[in-house]
C-alpha cells in the first residue's frame, strides 16, 4: 500500500471514531483534534491493528507524535 | 448480527433510542479501566433494542464504591450491578504474598469477593453480576502448578470454583469470561501494552466478544428470554431431503458427516430437557417426515420430544405463526433453525421479530454455532422445566377435545378441572420465582424477582403469598399462578398477581378473584390493585374493571362486601 493508501483507510477510522469526517495529512497530531484524548487514542490504535493486521508495539504507542509516524509504522509491519 | 468492531459499537453507543423504551440501570466496577468496556455494553445492548444507563464507577473503586452507602454506585439506582476484578490484578497481589497467604489466596479472595456482595445487598435491590477469572498459566511452573498449592494457577482455578459454588445462595448470576477466553484465545482477549499503557484487561477487539456473553444475561433479567425453537427437517436436523433419499439414506447416526446432525440433535434434546420447547416446521409430507422420529434407530429427537409437530406444503411463515398463536408466547421468544437461506429470508420478511439464525453453510459448525448465539441464556430453573413439552402436548390434546363441543362451558365442565391454593414453600419457589421473571402478558405489575427475593418476601409478616394449580382429567398444569398481597394499613395492596396464558379463559380468572376476596373478607380488608401498564401486558389492562374493582387516582379499590362471587367450573381442591 502507499502512504496515500493508508491515510485514507486512516481517514474512514478517524470517521468512525469520532462520527464526522475529520482533515488528516501526515501532520496531524493529537492536539490537532478535538477529543483525540488517551481513550480514544487506544480505540484508534486498536482498530488500526485490526484494520491493517498488525500490531504496534507499546514504545510506538506512545512516541507516535503525528499521522506520518503512524504511517511509518504501519508501513513497516 | 453478525461480528462487529469496537467502532460499531461506539457508534451505536452515541445513537438516541425512543424516549419509551424503558431504561435498565447498570453500574460497571472493575480493578482495570472500564470505560471502553461499558461503551462496549451500551452499544451492544442497543443494537439489542435494549437501553442501557450505565453508571461507569472510575478506576479501580470496587471498594470505595461498595463501602459507601451513598456512592454513585448506588445513587444512580441499578438495576444491577457488574462487578469486573481481573485475573491480571489478582496476579500481581498474589506476587506480593508470601508463601503462608498464598495458599490461602483463593479462599482469602473469595471471602472478600462476598463482602463486595453483601455489601450489595445491604445497600440496594440490584441484582449482582460477577465476571469469574480467566486462567492463566505464569509458566514458572508450568504443567506442575497443578500439584503446587502456592502457584497462582491452582489458586486461580480454585478461586473460580468457590466463586461458582458461593453464586446459587448468594444470588449472584457468574458470567462465564473464562469461557470466553477458551473460546477466542488469551491472545485476542488480552493485548498486555494496553495494560501496561492503560490498565484495560480486555483488548479493545476483544468487547465485542465480552459484550455478547454479557448483554444476554442482562436480556434474562429483563425477562426477554427464548422458549422455544422452530426447526426445518431436511438438511438441518439430517443430512439429505428425505422425500428424495427416503428414510434408509438420510446422513445422522454415528457415520462421517452423519455425526454433525446427530450432535446437533444432542443438543437440542438437552435443549428441551431444560424446558425450551421443540416443534417441527417441515416442507414435506407429514408421514414421510414423521418416519425417521418414530423409527429410524439412529434419531436422537422422538416424537415425544416434539411438542408441535407441522410439516405440509404450506408457507412456512404461516405455519410459523400457527405454533406461535397454538403455543400462546412472544414471536420474539422463539428461534427459527433452517438451513435454506431462501426460507429464512422468506420468512424474516413476513415475520420481522422473529429470530432467526443465519446457519453456516457446513452443518459440521451448526451446533457451535448456535451456541455461539448464548440465546438460552437463563437465571432459573425448575422442576416445572423438564416437562414443558409435556405441558404443550396436552393442551393439544384439550384443543382436539374442544372442537367435539358446540358449547364453551359444556368443554369446560367436561374438563373436570381442579385447583389448590397453597403458601409458598421451599418446592413451589423456583417455580414461582421463574413466573415472575418469564410472564409478560398476565402480569399486572411486571415485577421481576429471584428466589431469593421471594424468600425474603414470605419472611415478612406483613405478606400473604399463594400460589395456584390447576389440574383436569387430560394432565397436571402444574403451578399457573402467584398472588402476593401486602397489608397496607387497613387495606391488602396486590404486589404480585400473575398467571400462566397456558390457562386463559377456562375459569381461572374468576377462581383466583374469589380467592382474593374471600382471604380479604376474612381479615376484614379492602384490597388494593394496580396495573402497570408494559408493551406486552394489555391482555389484562382491564382485568380490575372486569372484577368489580373501582378506579381511582391510577389504582383500583374493592370492598369485599360489593363483590359477588363469580361463577367458574373450577372446584378447589383441598389436600
Amino acid at each position: 500500500m502507499t502512504r496515500e493508501e493508508i491515510l485514507n483507510e486512516l481517514k474512514e477510522i478517524f470517521k468512525e471514531v469520532f462520527g464526522e469526517e475529520i482533515p488528516l495529512t501526515e501532520l496531524t497530531s493529537a492536539k490537532d483534534v478535538k477529543g483525540w484524548d488517551s481513550l480514544t487514542h487506544i480505540a484508534i490504535i486498536s482498530s488500526v491493528e485490526e484494520r491493517f493486521n498488525m500490531k504496534f508495539k507499546m514504545k510506538q504507542v506512545l512516541s507516535m507524535q503525528n499521522i506520518g509516524d503512524m504511517i511509518t509504522i504501519i508501513e513497516g509491519n | 448480527m453478525g461480528r462487529m468492531s469496537f467502532l460499531d459499537l461506539l457508534k451505536a453507543c452515541k445513537e438516541e433510542m425512543a424516549e419509551n423504551i424503558k431504561p435498565f440501570n447498570l453500574s460497571v466496577l472493575g480493578d482495570t479501566s472500564t470505560q471502553q468496556l461499558s461503551i462496549a455494553l451500551k452499544g451492544y445492548a442497543k443494537l439489542e433494542n435494549i437501553k442501557l444507563n450505565i453508571f461507569d464507577s472510575p478506576y479501580n473503586q470496587i471498594e470505595a464504591q461498595l463501602l459507601d452507602s451513598k456512592s454513585d454506585c448506588f445513587e444512580t439506582n441499578p438495576n444491577a450491578i457488574l462487578i469486573y476484578i481481573s485475573t491480571e490484578k489478582l496476579y500481581e497481589k498474589f506476587l506480593n504474598l508470601s508463601n503462608q497467604d498464598r495458599v490461602k489466596f483463593a479462599e482469602d479472595e473469595a471471602n472478600r469477593i462476598k463482602m463486595y456482595w453483601d455489601r450489595i445487598k445491604a445497600n440496594s435491590k440490584a441484582k449482582i453480576l460477577q465476571y469469574n477469572f480467566v486462567y492463566i498459566n505464569d509458566e514458572v511452573f508450568g504443567s506442575f502448578a497443578a500439584q503446587l498449592k502456592e502457584s497462582f494457577s491452582f489458586q486461580l482455578t480454585k478461586l473460580n470454583y468457590l466463586i461458582a459454588n458461593l453464586s446459587k445462595e448468594n444470588n449472584v448470576h457468574v458470567i462465564d469470561l473464562n469461557a470466553l477466553q477458551s473460546k477466542i484465545g488469551r491472545e485476542k482477549l488480552f493485548d498486555e501494552k494496553l495494560y501496561y499503557i492503560a490498565k484495560m484487561a480486555i483488548s479493545t477487539n476483544a468487547l465485542y466478544d465480552v459484550a455478547s456473553i454479557t448483554i444476554p444475561v442482562i436480556k434474562c433479567l429483563i425477562g426477554n428470554i427464548k422458549k422455544c425453537v422452530i426447526l426445518d427437517l431436511d438438511n438441518t436436523l439430517w443430512g439429505g431431503v428425505i422425500g428424495d433419499v427416503g428414510i434408509e439414506n438420510i446422513e445422522i447416526g454415528d457415520y462421517e458427516t452423519g455425526r454433525a446432525f446427530t450432535a446437533f440433535q444432542k443438543y437440542l434434546k438437552e435443549l428441551k430437557d431444560r424446558g425450551i420447547i421443540l416443534a417441527v416446521c417441515s416442507k414435506n409430507n407429514q408421514d414421510v417426515a414423521m418416519k425417521p422420529f418414530e423409527e429410524h434407530p439412529d434419531m436422537v429427537l422422538k416424537l415425544d420430544d416434539i411438542a408441535i409437530f407441522i410439516a405440509n406444503w404450506e408457507d412456512k411463515a404461516a405455519n410459523i405463526k400457527y405454533i406461535q398463536q397454538t403455543l400462546n408466547i412472544a414471536m420474539d421468544s422463539i428461534v427459527f433453525i433452517d438451513d435454506s437461506e431462501f426460507e429464512r429470508n422468506a420468512v424474516k420478511a413476513l415475520i420481522p421479530n422473529l429470530c432467526v439464525p443465519e446457519m453456516p453453510e457446513d452443518p459440521a459448525l451448526y451446533t457451535s454455532y448456535i451456541q455461539s448465539l448464548k440465546l438460552f441464556e437463563t437465571i432459573s430453573y425448575s422442576e416445572e422445566d423438564k416437562e414443558r413439552t409435556t405441558q404443550y402436548q396436552e393442551e393439544f390434546k384439550r384443543v382436539k377435545e374442544q372442537s367435539l363441543f358446540e358449547d364453551y362451558n359444556a368443554y369446560l365442565q367436561s374438563l373436570d378441572m381442579k385447583a389448590s391454593v397453597k403458601d409458598f414453600d421451599a418446592f413451589s419457589i423456583p417455580r414461582i420465582a421463574q413466573l415472575t421473571q418469564r410472564s409478560n402478558q398476565f402480569n399486572l405489575r411486571t415485577i421481576r424477582y429471584t428466589e431469593q427475593d421471594i424468600k425474603d418476601l414470605v419472611k415478612d409478616e406483613n405478606n400473604i403469598c399463594k400460589y395456584f394449580t390447576l389440574k383436569d382429567h387430560v394432565g397436571d398444569y402444574g403451578i399457573i399462578a402467584a398472588l402476593i398481597m401486602k397489608k397496607q394499613d387497613d387495606a391488602l395492596f396486590i404486589d404480585t398477581l400473575i398467571m400462566s396464558c397456558r390457562v386463559l379463559k377456562r375459569g381461572m380468572e374468576e377462581f383466583i378473584f374469589n380467592k382474593i376476596v374471600e382471604i380479604a373478607a376474612e381479615k376484614d380488608l379492602d384490597i388494593i390493585g394496580e396495573y402497570i401498564k408494559t408493551p406486552k401486558n394489555a391482555l389484562v389492562e382491564n382485568l380490575y374493571k372486569d372484577f368489580g374493582f373501582e378506579e381511582r387516582d391510577g389504582k383500583y379499590y374493592l370492598s369485599p362486601l360489593d363483590y359477588t362471587k363469580f361463577n367458574t367450573t373450577i372446584r378447589e381442591e383441598n389436600d
